[in-house]
Order: structure tokens, then C-alpha cells, then sequence
């Protein structure tokens, strides 16, 4: 672990890419992760206090520990406070490190090996052509290699279709989408999710084997289970769904040249003025968040990929010189989310079956894509999740009680009492589908430091995210696209969440590109600093889930950075 | 703000109050096509249990903080529900008479009928309560208000609806050792039938992926 020549900071998106990549050029990486390590052999019991500092080998992957710990239970696995993939130290004995929102909502981020790809849903679309081109620093066009390269290695494949797909496909067709094809959307239409999921395993309809043996085998079962995390596969490098940990974590380790320190949550970049270079990144202080100690690390080169919120933070704590934009023009996606219950006999006319089993294949696995105004997702959850997203988060409250104004042709708000349990009793017959809006770059939404509160890390970082007008229309736009499927498909009723705004999902665009880094993801203020997570993001991409364009920058920024300072 | 009788301990009195709160987010009663039926509401699994241990695990202690003078999450969540139904008397918009009979540990949120109960929720998530009398961290906070009055409803349907209740014995242990032991009623009562190895739920494919085909469709 001692000297090596780039240190990375966060294993998520796209620090395991950057990791990666670099590592197959021969560089030495030692990559610092925050959360735990699951799957790891030397950590074979993550939540509690272990002798082992890093991992460095291929070997220490175990897919049978990764089984275990990866239970699907959405308890044990998604709680936000106590679950194994929440924001927090890997001892869950101990709280979740805090987030401090100015409005109403949550941060949906997750620590440990695999960042918040470990709950992702893989959904890996493409940025829309239009909301890069002619705007970013870089062209649409210049992205496309970056782009195949992270679709092959992943890799990225169409989903399956499943019951709720094809309910979903044919609300779309009865309301006049046409399916798109291409990969580069440029206008509007329906199409099954590229998802980073390894297809269904072929034997999958064949009853010969058992589901535990398909779930062993490679490839896909559509278990349902994506949000909960997909412990299914032969090996921790061919499990179906393509969260980093178990796709280029593995890759990086291959290459011999990468070591990952989980546990470690990385306080300080340290930095020295170079009289060529000026002021240059020298390496990263961390703090181990077992022992608490503080600990130094040097390299040529820093990587920051620990987030939309905690590379601004890093940044803003390390004392880094001003810069208007760090921390500023958060997107999010401003989303919602809308639920419909269908009739038994209405789905067994379109489907064949009586229920729409939201819980069965990829969690998301169909899109409706709109440029200019985003995109809308079908997608099942477990029951916890639905209830509590469907029903209980909503920035209108109790708007279509009686006793409270706002009742329109669906339903809007949190639902309660009888009328939930009736929701929830006929949950095997809902379509949900998640809203991606098209956001607007404002500076006055992002990331500062709180001037009082300070955790165990520094100062906190204080969230601010308000939709601005034209979100506000979008979103507006997307909803009556997704209820007029809902009830093409065959809807006898519909409710609409009202997601708060600050319900932080597909956070991005707190560190731009030509504003905070360059072209290359090199910060324009600090030599040897580069960032390569969502943060860099010009904009929200037209309102396409972040991931793989995130993977693709990463990709290319670690070319870069090599070109740069490690070239013959 | 109100202060609690001697009689009644400071854990009887959170726990009352949060059994109101589950109870009037997903109460014993089921709306059929048959008309209502009883079932098994959230206070009945003790999911106000799950909601307390909750908050108060995810309770944020600033460094350098004295944390001795602190109140529990849990416990300036209760005096908030309880600032919302004051104000709910207050304004004169209660719809039915109080009663102290089915919490008799708590304080006037769950002396509420299920009704006036959730019009406190609102009040308090419209901030339309006196929100510079709050305890900390509620005081002057609106957004951190509002988000509470999220995590109730959200905590009680997770709780109710994901494995917890199913954790049995181990319910209140450590999350590190807690073990699914029974069937959670919530899975019954969604049709869920728990974590899969999978399903042959194979209907084909819509489209084939095209790698490597560049910039086809975008000229």
C-alpha cells in the first residue's frame, strides 16, 4: 500500500473504473474506501472490528461470505439507519454519518466497496446527445468510445422482459410512443432499460435445474432483488447484477497493481506549491474509521470519486483555494413517482396473468425517454420499499384526504389507514414508475460547510436543492405521461407520490466540468487532482440515470491523467 | 412546552406516543370490498418499537457537543407530536372528544382519536405549529420538521411491511444479530413471498443490444 503512484478516494461509480483502468496501464493504486468490504475473505465479518487493513488480491473475493452477507432481505440490507448498504461506518452498531438538509428529504448514498452501485438499479443509459452537445466541454460525440468501452466491460445488455415490462410496453404503445432502438436518443420513445446485468441464464425456464442452482449459476434469475442487492452468481466476478464491487473491482485486482483500503474515510487532500506546476496534490489524509486514527498517504496523483457531496466537502475542508463553483449547481433529478392498481381480469387480457409480480425480474427494467424533458422508469420494489416510497414520502402530505384540499383526477400524497392497506393488499397488482426530470443547473443549490456542526470527519456538509421553473414544468410533463400510460395500460386507479425535492437519488454537477476540472477531470486550481464521479457532470444529461456516464468520464479521465503525467 | 406527570416515565410516555402514531398510519382495520375487517395494525406488531429504536440510533451528536443535557430523538419527536396536537386544540379544529384511555402513559397527541391525530401530523408537517418552542433539533428547523414527519409514515410501512417484524426473538437485539425467524405478517398481507433465487419469469426480449455500434441513430 505505501507509495503509490495515484490514490483514489471512494470505490463507487466511478473511482473502481478509474482504479481499473489505471491499474492495467501499470500504475500502482491504492484506492480508499470509506464503508465496509463484502465478499472479502479478510473481512469476513465486515461489521465487526477485524485485524485486516487492505486487500490487494483476486483471491480474497468469496462469493460464498458475499452470499451471506448479502441477504435480499430489504431490512437488513436497505434500511437507511441500521441496514448493511446505508450511509455510514461498516460497525452498525453506530449511527449513520449524518446528512444536514436544508429542506424536506433524504440522501440515498451508500459507503462500502461498490459505493451506491451496490444498490443501484444498473439502469445504464446513454446522456441524451442534446444535453451535451454544443454545451459541455467536451462533445457527445467524443463520449461515444468512452462509452462502448464501459457498455463492453460491464457489460451493458437490454433487459428481459418480465409481466411488469410488457404492461409497461403496452401502455406506451396504446398511448402512441414508438419503441427507440438506438442507444443515442434524440427523440422521444419507449424501449426496454440497457441495464449493466448479465442476461438471464439460458437453462433459467428449464426445470431440470432448481432456482438455488440457476442462482449459483452465471447469469440472471430475475430474482427482483437488484435495490436489495444481487448476491446471485458463480463467482464474486460474474455475479448478474454489475455493481463496481463485483465487476471493476475485480478487473482492478486482476491487474496486480491495485490495492483497496475500506475503512478508511479520507479527511484532507494534502497539497505543496510546486514551482512549476504551482499548487499540486501530494496526497490524502484519512482517518480509520475503526481505530480513529489519523493516517498520511502520498502520491503523484489524487482521483476524487467519493461523491456529490463528499468530494466538495473534501475539497472545502482541505482548505483548497476558493472557487465559486465548487460545491455549486447541484442536479437531481427533481423525481417522482407514480403507482397504479390494475384488475385482476384487465391484466389477464394484456398479460396472461392476474398480477403484475413487481418483485420478479430486473428492478427496473423498462424506460420511456423524452429529450427535454427526462425520462420515466417501471419499477418493482419489495414491499417495505414500496410501501414506504409509494405512500409514505410526499412533499404534499395528506392532500387527498377529505379534510384536505387538492383532490384531482388521481390521488396525491401520503396515504394512510384503510386505503393504504388496501394498496398494499393488492401490491402483486401495481405498476410504479420512477420520474427523472430535467433539471436546471442553479448555483444556488449544492453543497457548503456548515459553519457549526462538525462530525468525526470535519465540518458537515450542508445540502441545499430546490427545483427551479423549468424542472418544475418538466416533472409537471412527465407525470401526465406516466398517468396517461398507467391508464392506457389499463389503471383503475392512480396515485402520485410528490416526491420532496430533496430526496437525493441521482445527485450531480457539484464540481463541474470547465469550472471546477478541466476537460481531462483535472482540477483547474490544484495540479495532480483530478475527480472522476458525478460531480464532474456538466449537467443532470437531460434526466438519464448518471452511472454510466460517470463510468465513461472515468474511463477517459484516467487516460487522461496517464497521457499527463505518466506518459514515456 | 408541556411537561410529563410524575406518574408516567419518560420511555412509558415515547412509547405511548408512537404507538398513537403507528397506529394511525396503519390502524387494525382493513377497507375490503366486503366492507372493513379487522386485521393486525402496526401498533399490534409493536412496529412503534422499530420507529423509537430508529430515531434514536440515526440521532446526529455533533463533536464537541455536551451530550449529557440531550434529549432522545424519540423523545423531542413525542413533544412534537404533542406541540402539534396542542395546536390542533388550540385552533379549534378537533373533530372528536379526547381520551386518555388507550394510552394512558402518553400526552395529548395520543389521547387523539386516529382522525385528529393525523391532522396534527399535518399541522406540524405544514408548520403551522410555534416551531421556535420546539426542543432540539426541531426547533426552528422546518426542513428537519418536515422530513420527521416523512420518516414516520415512512418507518411505520417499512417496518411493517419489510422482514422486522419476522426477526422474532432477535427483534431487539444488535442488527449484526438479528435472524429472520417467522413469516412476517406484512409479506402475507402483500402477497410477497419473501427473498427469491429467482423466477421463471422469462417473457423474451424486446430489443438486442448494440454494442459497438457507435454513433448509429445520432446524426
Amino acid at each position: 500500500m505505501n507509495n503509490p503512484n495515484v490514490i483514489v478516494i471512494g470505490s463507487g461509480g466511478g473511482g473502481a473504473v478509474v482504479a481499473k483502468e489505471l491499474g492495467e496501464k501499470g500504475l500502482k493504486v491504492v484506492v480508499l474506501e470509506a464503508g465496509p468490504w463484502y465478499g472479502n475473505s479478510q473481512w469476513p465479518d465486515p461489521g465487526r472490528r477485524g485485524a485486516a487493513g487492505s486487500s490487494s488480491s483476486p483471491k480474497d473475493l468469496d462469493i460464498a461470505l458475499f452470499r451471506n452477507q448479502y441477504t435480499k432481505f430489504e431490512g437488513e440490507m436497505n434500511d437507511l439507519i441500521t441496514g448493511r448498504l446505508r450511509w455510514g461506518p461498516a460497525d452498525r452498531n453506530r449511527p449513520p454519518w449524518f446528512r444536514n438538509l436544508s429542506e424536506r428529504g433524504f440522501v440515498w448514498q451508500v459507503a462500502g466497496v461498490g459505493g451506491t452501485t451496490q444498490v443501484y438499479l444498473a439502469n445504464s443509459p446513454r446522456a441524451f446527445p442534446e444535453a451535451v452537445e454544443h454545451i459541455w466541454p467536451i462533445s457527445y460525440r467524443e463520449l461515444i468510445p468512452y462509452y462502448e468501452k464501459v457498455e463492453a466491460t460491464l457489460p451493458v445488455e437490454f433487459a428481459p422482459t418480465t409481466a411488469k415490462e410488457e404492461l409497461f410496453y403496452y401502455g406506451a404503445k396504446k398511448a402512441g410512443w414508438p419503441l427507440i432502438k438506438t442507444l443515442n436518443v434524440t427523440s422521444p420513445g419507449y424501449r426496454p432499460q440497457p441495464n449493466a446485468i448479465l442476461p438471464p441464464n439460458k437453462s433459467l425456464m428449464n426445470p431440470a435445474y432448481s432456482l438455488e442452482q440457476l442462482a449459483r449459476m452465471e447469469g440472471c434469475t430475475l430474482a427482483g432483488h437488484c435495490i436489495n442487492g444481487c448476491p446471485h452468481g458463480p463467482s464474486m466476478d460474474k455475479v448478474a447484477k454489475r455493481s463496481t464491487n463485483v465487476s471493476y473491482v475485480p478487473l482492478a485486482l486482476q491487474t496486480g497493481n491495485v490495492t483497496i483500503r475500506p475503512n478508511a474515510f479520507a479527511t484532507r487532500i494534502m497539497t505543496d506549491r510546486h514551482a512549476a506546476d504551482g499548487l499540486t496534490a501530494i496526497g490524502v489524509q484519512f482517518r480509520d474509521t475503526w481505530t480513529g486514527e489519523t493516517e498520511e498517504l502520498r502520491a503523484e496523483a489524487v482521483v476524487m470519486a467519493a461523491g456529490c457531496i463528499e468530494s466538495p466537502r473534501l475539497w472545502l475542508n482541505s482548505g483548497l483555494p476558493q472557487n465559486p463553483w465548487v460545491g455549486k449547481g447541484m442536479v437531481n433529478h427533481y423525481m417522482d413517482w407514480v403507482t397504479g392498481l390494475f384488475d385482476e381480469r384487465d391484466l389477464m387480457s394484456v398479460l396472461g396473468s392476474t398480477s403484475t409480480e413487481p418483485f420478479v425480474g430486473h428492478t427496473s427494467g423498462a424506460r420511456l425517454d423524452y429529450p427535454g424533458l427526462g425520462s420515466i422508469l417501471v419499477t418493482g420494489l419489495s414491499p417495505g420499499l414500496t410501501g414506504s416510497m409509494s405512500f409514505g414520502l410526499s412533499q404534499a402530505g395528506y392532500a387527498s384526504h377529505p379534510y384536505s384540499a387538492g383532490i384531482s383526477a388521481f390521488g396525491q400524497g401520503w396515504v394512510v389507514g384503510a386505503e393504504f392497506q388496501e394498496w398494499m393488499f393488492n401490491y402483486r397488482r401495481t405498476l410504479s414508475i420512477a420520474i427523472l426530470t430535467d433539471d436546471d443547473v442553479d448555483s444556488r443549490n449544492g453543497v457548503t460547510l456548515d459553519p457549526m456542526l462538525k462530525d468525526e470527519h470535519g465540518s458537515l456538509p450542508k445540502i441545499r436543492y430546490v427545483p427551479g421553473r423549468k424542472a418544475r414544468r418538466n416533472r409537471k410533463e412527465l407525470i401526465k405521461i406516466a398517468i396517461d400510460l398507467l391508464y392506457k395500460a389499463g389503471a383503475r386507479k392512480v396515485q402520485l407520490s410528490d416526491w420532496p425535492a430533496s430526496l437525493l437519488i441521482h445527485i450531480e454537477s457539484t464540481m463541474r466540468m470547465g469550472v471546477v476540472v478541466d476537460e481531462n477531470g483535472e482540477a483547474f486550481q490544484v495540479s495532480r487532482l483530478y475527480i472522476a464521479d458525478n460531480s464532474v457532470h456538466f449537467n443532470g444529461l437531460g434526466g438519464v440515470n448518471p452511472t454510466l456516464t460517470t463510468q465513461a468520464l472515468a474511463t477517459r479521465t484516467a487516460e487522461k491523467l496517464i497521457d499527463k503525467y505518466f506518459g514515456d | 412546552m408541556r411537561s410529563i406527570s410524575v406518574k408516567r416515565t419518560a420511555s412509558g410516555y415515547v412509547q405511548a406516543t408512537f404507538q398513537a402514531a403507528v397506529d394511525a398510519v396503519i390502524p387494525p382495520v382493513f377497507q375490503g370490498s366486503g366492507g372493513s375487517i379487522q386485521i393486525v395494525g402496526a401498533a399490534q406488531l409493536g412496529v412503534h418499537k422499530y420507529v423509537i429504536r430508529q430515531l434514536d440510533h440515526s440521532q446526529f451528536i455533533p463533536v464537541g457537543m455536551p451530550v449529557e443535557p440531550l434529549m432522545s430523538l424519540s423523545m423531542s419527536t413525542a413533544v412534537m407530536l404533542d406541540a402539534g396536537a396542542e395546536e390542533l386544540v388550540h385552533i379549534g379544529a378537533m373533530t372528536d372528544p379526547v381520551s386518555r384511555m388507550l394510552y394512558p402513559e402518553g400526552g395529548t397527541f395520543s389521547a387523539l382519536s386516529r382522525i385528529n391525530r393525523l391532522k396534527a401530523i399535518a399541522l406540524i408537517n405544514q408548520l403551522a405549529i410555534p416551531i421556535h418552542a420546539l426542543p432540539f433539533p426541531y426547533q426552528n428547523n422546518p426542513g428537519l420538521i418536515q422530513t420527521m414527519m416523512e420518516s414516520l409514515h415512512q418507518l411505520t410501512m417499512f417496518g411493517y411491511y419489510s422482514e422486522w417484524f419476522g426477526y422474532g426473538r432477535t427483534r431487539c437485539l444488535p442488527p449484526e444479530e438479528q435472524r429472520v425467524e417467522c413469516f412476517p405478517p406484512g409479506w402475507r398481507m402483500s402477497g410477497y413471498p419473501g427473498p427469491s433465487f429467482g423466477y421463471r419469469g422469462l417473457r423474451g426480449f424486446l430489443l438486442k443490444y448494440p454494442h459497438q455500434k457507435g454513433a448509429d441513430g445520432y446524426e
